[in-house]
């Protein structure tokens, strides 16, 4: 990122009182923090482009976005209970042009911690979605997934819990490259055989137990070095190796599901009547949850119409449990998003899983996207040479009206003029210094 | 402008020995006054002085810009990464070893990377930690695991002998350098197939901002320097073959030797006339061939009439430009400074 002359006091200043109204609290983060807390279930391509550093040991990294840090503090900071919080600041990706180049945008979001339900997921939409308003973006389309409804679809399959994050993160390979690339995937990563040793046939015998496999293990392996592993360690992933590749089957079966439910990127009316058919009994609740919660955001002011739902929509991070939203600009621009993640908080130290949902967007992204926006106009008064005193007088007389102004000594066509007698010329009018509520009015109404 | 150039050497451990026996194959032979003096000379070259240090030193000394030019092992290199390093041979043929990622042996359920991203997230899944990697290679482990998708492990920095960590219960794995693997298996510890993080030999290095402030005569020290390595480095895979051919038709035989990619040599054969006590016109060719080639040389050779044969290593081969002063003047050229 180069130098440049930006105006964030404004648009930051305007989201923090528009939050504000919806009772969210700002909480500021450090902008460095030890990168663990960032890798906390973020996903491959966040982890790829994580700006990290070593300092005394230590891996560093420069904040990627606010909601580790913010679950973080909720948990060591015994929060309890419903707590809004908003964020806006630096957030840094390395370049994936280069190395060791940082990428910088600045961020501004919301974490909603406590509760739960359809009320909760439409008020963190619709906070981000009127954000863009107060900013004057009001081009916008929501893109609506559901990791949670997916899970319950996949639970049908009764597959090990990394083999189902597996498959969920791996939608958009499915998508692209099709089942028999992921299905590649999957027994390269997962499911990839032992290799062949006395402990093979006993292996292969399907009453072996793991208290079993572990006493052969320690009676078989001769080594010293175990780690930090035990034999029932080694036993228990044995085991679950061999039920991954016997789960071949029911992998292929779900990843038919799957790509099934990357077709159905329709509008929300249509999306849910084809999504209906295929939601098995058991996930009916969460579907049901799902419309509601976008029902509601007709209540916010929000127009269905602008709503596409791709149930398979999973974002980058690895913790989204839930509902998962993207917003694009009418270009097609990202220009923000967010999901609730009420298992994250349990990866930061918390008991139990705690309701938590969020969202961010980046101003960068909107001000490319708010193209059609005219910039805020600057008035130019001339500086002659003689008329320093009424010039200025003239400027300040502007800027205390909310108009912004500007000393100049070059005639432009909109510039104003003032003359010795207290008189202000301007596109062919005379208005006077003395009374300047009939100039401020003229320049207000262009 | 500096008007001598300095070289740091190693002054112990594997490549000190083998270093100086380097230069000194090269025609640079190091003359250290006092085996206990940290400096030298190399006769040949006045102008170069030679600053001994510990490997390590050798490769933050050149990064610094302390010195000029230096040789360490690549893995230092690769580990301290910075645009002020310049790597201007990574391929001096000695001192060769791969910095590896072990597991025990124990771990008979690990084959690969994959089975052991699996393994660190069981640490945390049943143990609520974090695997434990030994190793004295940060930067490098870092991302090698990231690359791997391993994202939720902890390095731990090993006191004395990394393989011993496992055993010792202060570290789950290693990742460390390992010329035969002989110690890992001392170690019960098992190198995975696809763990290598990447294969090191003796690398000579610069130091940018140094080298584009040489003044004139240094500068052509410092070529020097690079024809006599490249040079040397060329005649060590390299054999003068000479035989004795029948025929009497010198480009016929030369078209057939230069038909064949193995005696083709450098720029192809130089024939000269022969006779024999028959009164029989023969030629007599002269090649420069890879030395792994010598046996399928001699072969071809016998079968387009070659008669007796003889070899002898070179010790030196001056290509038409020393590729190292190329890669260099380039890398220099990349430079923002320049």
């Amino acid at each position: 990122m180069t130098a440049q002359f930006l105006d964030r006091d404004r648009p930051v200043s305007l989201l923090r009182d528009h939050m504000a109204g919806y009772g969210y609290q700002l909480l500021e983060t450090p902008v460095v923090g030890d990168a663990s807390l960032f890798l906390t279930r973020a996903g491959d391509r966040m982890i790829s482009r994580l700006f990290t550093f070593g300092r005394g040991g230590r891996e560093l990294a420069l904040r990627p976005e606010f909601t580790s840090q913010a679950a973080r503090h909720y948990v060591r900071g015994n929060f309890c209970g419903v707590q809004r919080w908003q964020f806006a600041g630096q957030v840094f990706e390395e370049s994936p042009q280069g190395a060791s180049r940082a990428c910088q945008k600045f961020s501004f979001g919301a974490e909603l911690f406590g509760l739960k339900g359809p009320a909760a997921d439409a008020e963190i939409m619709a906070l981000a979605l009127t954000s863009l308003q107060e900013l004057d973006l009001s081009n916008w389309r929501l893109v609506v997934g559901h990791i949670g409804l997916m899970r319950q679809m996949l639970a049908q399959f009764a597959l090990d819990e990394r083999t189902e994050r597996f498959l969920i993160n791996n939608l958009r390979n499915l998508r692209q490259h099709g089942t028999d690339h992921v299905l590649q995937l999957f027994e390269a990563r997962l499911a990839g055989a032992t290799e062949s040793t006395s402990l093979t046939p006993l292996l292969s015998a399907e009453t072996v137990d793991e208290t079993a496999l572990a006493q052969l293990l320690r009676t078989s392996l001769h080594g010293t070095a175990m780690g930090g592993r035990d034999h029932r360690d080694i036993a228990r992933r044995m085991l679950r190796k061999r039920q991954r590749m016997s789960e071949r089957d029911q992998v292929a079966r779900a990843m038919e599901l799957l790509h099934r439910l990357c077709q159905l990127s329709l509008p929300a009316d249509l999306a849910f009547a084809a999504l209906t058919e295929i939601t098995p009994e058991e996930a009916r609740p969460i579907l049901h949850d799902w419309q509601e919660n976008l029902a509601l955001l007709g209540s916010y002011g929000l127009s269905p119409e602008r709503i596409v739902i791709q149930p398979d929509l999973a974002r980058d991070r690895d913790y989204y449990s839930g509902m998962v939203f993207e917003i694009h600009g009418a270009d097609g621009r990202h220009l923000g998003g967010g999901g609730r993640y009420d298992e994250l908080l349990v990866f930061m130290g918390a008991p139990e899983p705690v309701p938590a949902v969020g969202f961010a967007c980046w101003l960068e992204s909107l001000d490319a996207a708010r193209s059609a926006t005219p910039a805020v106009k600057s008035w130019s008064i001339l500086l002659d040479g003689n008329n320093s005193f009424a010039a200025t007088r003239l400027a300040q007389l502007l800027r205390s009206g909310g108009l912004p102004a500007e000393l100049g000594n070059v005639l432009q066509a909109d510039s104003l003029v003032t003359d010795a007698d207290g008189g202000v010329r301007w596109r062919g009018q005379v208005f006077s210094l003395d009374e300047p509520t009939r100039l401020l009015e003229a320049l207000r109404r262009v | 402008m500096s008007e001598r150039i300095t070289l740091a050497l190693p002054s112990r451990g594997v490549l000190a020995g083998p270093t100086i026996d380097f230069l000194r194959d090269c025609g640079l032979a190091v003359h250290k006054p006092n085996p206990r003096q940290y400096t030298g000379s190399v006769r040949t070259l006045p102008g170069v002085d030679v600053l001994f240090q510990r490997v390590k030193d050798v490769v933050a000394k050149v990064e610094a810009g302390t010195v000029e030019l230096g040789i360490a092992g690549y893995d230092l290199v690769r580990e301290l990464e910075s645009d002020d390093l310049l790597t201007i041979n990574d391929q001096l043929g000695y001192g060769h070893c791969q910095l590896q990622l072990a597991v025990p042996t124990t771990w008979v359920d690990v084959q690969g990377m994959a089975d052991l991203v699996d393994v660190a997230q069981d640490f945390r899944q049943y143990r609520h930690r974090n695997m434990r990697v030994a190793t004295n290679f940060n930067h490098l482990a870092r991302q090698f695991l990231h690359a791997h998708g391993l994202h939720h492990y902890s390095l731990v920095r090993a006191e004395g002998a990394i393989e011993a960590a496992p055993t010792l219960g202060y570290a789950d794995c290693v990742i460390d350098l390992s010329q035969t693997g002989t110690t890992l298996r001392e170690n019960h510890l098992r190198p995975l197939p696809d763990g290598t993080l990447l294969k090191s030999q003796a690398t000579l290095i610069g130091n940018r901002g140094r080298l584009q402030a040489l003044g004139q005569g240094p500068r052509k020290l410092l070529r020097t320097l690079l024809e006599l390595t490249d040079a040397a480095l060329q005649g060590r895979e390299r054999y003068l073959l000479s035989a004795n051919l029948a025929g009497a038709d010198p480009e016929r035989l030369a078209r057939q030797i230069m038909d064949n990619p193995v005696t083709r040599g450098l720029e192809g054969p130089t024939l000269a006339p022969t006779w024999n006590d028959a009164g029989q016109r023969g030629y007599a060719v002269t090649l420069v061939i890879s030395a792994d080639q010598l046996l399928p040389a001699v072969e071809y050779l016998r079968s387009i009439g070659g008669r007796q044969a003889s070899a002898r290593p070179l010790r030196h081969v001056f290509l038409e430009e020393s590729p190292s002063w190329l890669r260099l003047q380039r890398l220099l050229d990349d430079s923002p400074q320049s």
